[in-house]
């Protein structure tokens, strides 16, 4: 009640009231105070139907960041469970053929299925790699021009896209609205019926919070269950020293200086920045990446920096999947990569090169191979749930 | 014992009616305890840091002459303060062990709960305190200052760079094309600790329920030369912990670029 308003009355009846009738006037005004628990509305908006969903709780590994979990989004056993429904729901493409799930299958990491580009549902070829979907709770920014800042933003996108699922979002949530079950789906996770592509993007985002991958050799490693071989242990190291050797570098380590941009720090393998890592000279460039968003000429050819978690399942490799292997792109790191207005500073050997020999090399790709999750990608919670049930 | 006439029974049943229409469910509450004494903020000292280059705002990617007349720009600036405190003389007020600045897009200010007072000035160090460097930061939300997110933990090293500047740089001061050669230093580890002090010519006064701004002005032009040594990007473009020498001097460097009105 407005504490103003409650002065008046309290004054009005001190006036008219004799004393000792004051205390129970004030018991009875502050016991029947509004924010009291009351009765639900028998009749409220939407028919009635009010659910109370279940929080969830995602466990990760203690070296791992906090994950941020936005506020209007918690976690729910039933917003995961619609979320993952809508990952691998058909109805959301134009033509009822594809889902999200299509262009990033769990065997590769999520990713399409060894495919450069991905094909949409009109036969049209997109001109990016699919990104691997792991851990994408800890993003800041996603696609590989960055251009969504939230994982529910990103999630709208392709749905929409012509050269993707090319579908309007009125027309795939009437789909939705006449299943027999997603309504009461959607009514469990959100608590209150409605379908609508915010609950849709949440749902799905809930869902790909919980794909963590966190079990890899790396990982074993980190906990003290298992040992690096000789092998994986100098490519490792090799990963976290700078590049160059003397007298070319002075106070060059020798190393592949991979940890600038991949840091296992969090245990991301990425620093989620964007940036142009020197595939191609100035004058070949023709998807310009963060540039074509911003229109700045420092922005050009910039493109987010991927995690390498399960990289020995994700190729092809780069944003345009140029390289098939992973001695590939080491050759490319090793080459240096070309100079350029927007390279990026840390790519300091783009004259001469990081000269690793060919046991060095052999040394990182064994441990590149270390970060492959196999559980990860074989866990059943993140599979093809089948067409939507109610249990 | 007080007697009561008709008029004011019937006011005690209205009373007692509007008692029972109450919930029977709805318990009293007990009574609330009185909260310990809370500690009014006294003040906030809010620190801006505006980059400046040669006394002008600094803007990423704008081309500028250095100190041998060589073209450079600035391409990404951050940096942690560590240990701020306000002091009188020998008094010092603890107010935050870390701050991040990061200057990439113009002034960044920092607000800090103090106690109101005058104060001689403020003291800081360049970087991270031993004992946050060395804590796991995957401990950090993404909102801390030392949160992997900012793009500062250095793996190797497990610890933070405290300054990182990075940029480009042409060495032929006649020449007009694109700047393509990179610089990036890094600055961190426990010897580029170094202490700073602002003393503002009139002292800093700490008001109750207000903001004092102090603005630290940084010369980021005046990182790459001091009277203590000068940095030659021909063949000092790259501080990455393995080049200690050049990592002192670039903080030795900043730390005289800082100043306060």
């Amino acid at each position: 009640m407005n504490a103003r308003w409650t002065k008046y009355i309290e004054r009005s009846a001190m006036r008219c009231l004799p004393w000792y009738l004051c205390v129970p006037v004030l018991v009875v005004m502050t016991g029947c105070d509004p924010d009291d628990p009351v009765e639900p509305d028998p009749n409220p908006p939407g028919g009635g139907q009010v659910y109370t969903p279940t929080p969830y709780t995602l466990t990760y590994p203690s070296y791992f960041s906090p994950m941020p979990i936005p506020a209007n989004n918690p976690l729910t056993e039933e917003g995961i469970r619609l979320g993952r429904f809508l990952l691998y729901e058909e109805r959301l493409s134009g033509d009822n053929t594809q889902s999200c799930a299509s262009c990033h299958g769990s065997a590769v990491a999520f990713t399409d299925h060894g495919n450069r580009f991905s094909t949409g549902i009109d036969g049209i070829q997109g001109t990016r790699n699919a990104m691997a979907l792991q851990n994408l709770g800890w993003e800041t920014s996603f696609f590989w021009d960055g251009r969504a800042a939230t994982l529910e933003e990103q999630i709208l996108m392709p749905v929409m896209d012509p050269i993707e699922m090319h579908e309007e979002w009125p027309d795939a949530l009437a789909k939705l609205q006449a299943d027999p079950v997603y309504p009461t789906l959607f009514l469990r996770a959100f608590g209150t019926p409605g379908i609508t592509q915010e609950r849709t993007a949440k749902a799905i985002a809930q869902f790909l919070r919980t794909m963590v991958s966190s079990n890899s050799k790396y990982d074993r490693m980190v906990r003290g269950e298992e040992l690096f071989t000789v092998e994986e242990q100098f490519g490792f190291e090799l990963t976290t020293y700078e590049g160059g050797l003397p007298p070319d570098v002075p106070m060059g380590q020798g190393g592949a200086d991979c940890f600038h941009c991949h840091p296992s720090g969090g245990g991301r393998f990425t620093d989620g920045q964007i940036r142009n890592n020197g595939l191609d000279p100035e004058s070949l460039w023709s998807d310009l990446g963060l540039g074509a968003l911003t229109g700045l000429p420092q922005d050009r050819a910039k493109f987010k920096t991927p995690s390498l978690r399960n990289v020995a399942l994700t190729a092809p490799y780069m944003h345009d999947g140029r390289f098939q292997t992973l001695e590939e792109v080491i050759e490319h790191y090793n080459s240096g990569g070309h100079a350029s207005t927007t390279v990026d500073p840390n790519m300091k050997y783009t004259t001469g090169g990081l000269q690793l020999s060919a046991a060095k090399k052999a040394q990182l790709i064994a441990f590149l191979h270390t970060l492959t999750d196999t559980e990860f990608v074989n866990d059943p919670r993140f599979q093809d749930p089948g067409p939507p049930t109610l249990q | 014992m007080v007697r009561m006439n008709s008029r004011e029974l019937l006011w005690m049943g209205v009373m007692l009616l509007g008692l029972g229409a109450c919930r029977k469910d709805v318990a009293m509450p007990d009574p609330i305890p009185m909260p310990e004494p809370i500690p009014v903020p006294n003040g906030t000292l809010r620190l801006k840091l505006v980059p400046e280059w040669e006394g002008q705002p600094l803007a990423l990617y704008t081309e500028y002459r250095n100190y041998v007349d060589q073209r450079v720009n600035v391409e990404l600036l951050k940096m942690y303060w560590g240990e701020v405190r306000l002091f009188n003389e020998p008094y010092e007020w603890a107010l935050r062990d870390v701050v991040y600045f990061n200057l990439g897009n113009g002034p960044v200010s920092v607000d800090l709960v103090a106690d109101s007072g005058m104060y001689s000035g403020f003291r800081a160090r360049l970087g991270v305190p031993a004992s946050l460097n060395a804590a796991n930061p995957a401990s950090y939300a993404a909102s801390h200052p030392l949160s992997v997110n900012n793009g500062t933990y250095w793996t190797w090293a497990t610890g933070y760079r405290f300054l990182m500047i990075e940029g480009r740089y042409d060495l032929d001061p006649q020449s007009t094309a694109p700047l393509i050669a990179s610089y990036a230093l890094h600055p961190g580890m426990e010897p580029c600790y170094l202490p700073m002090e602002f003393v503002p010519s009139e002292g800093i006064r700490i008001i109750a329920g207000t903001t004092t701004e102090v603005i630290v002005k940084v010369a980021v032009d005046r990182f790459f030369h001091s009277p203590t040594g000068n940095i030659d990007l021909a063949t000092e473009n790259a501080a990455h912990g393995n080049n200690l020498p050049l990592a002192i001097k670039l903080s030795e460097n900043a730390v005289q670029s800082m100043s306060v009105e």
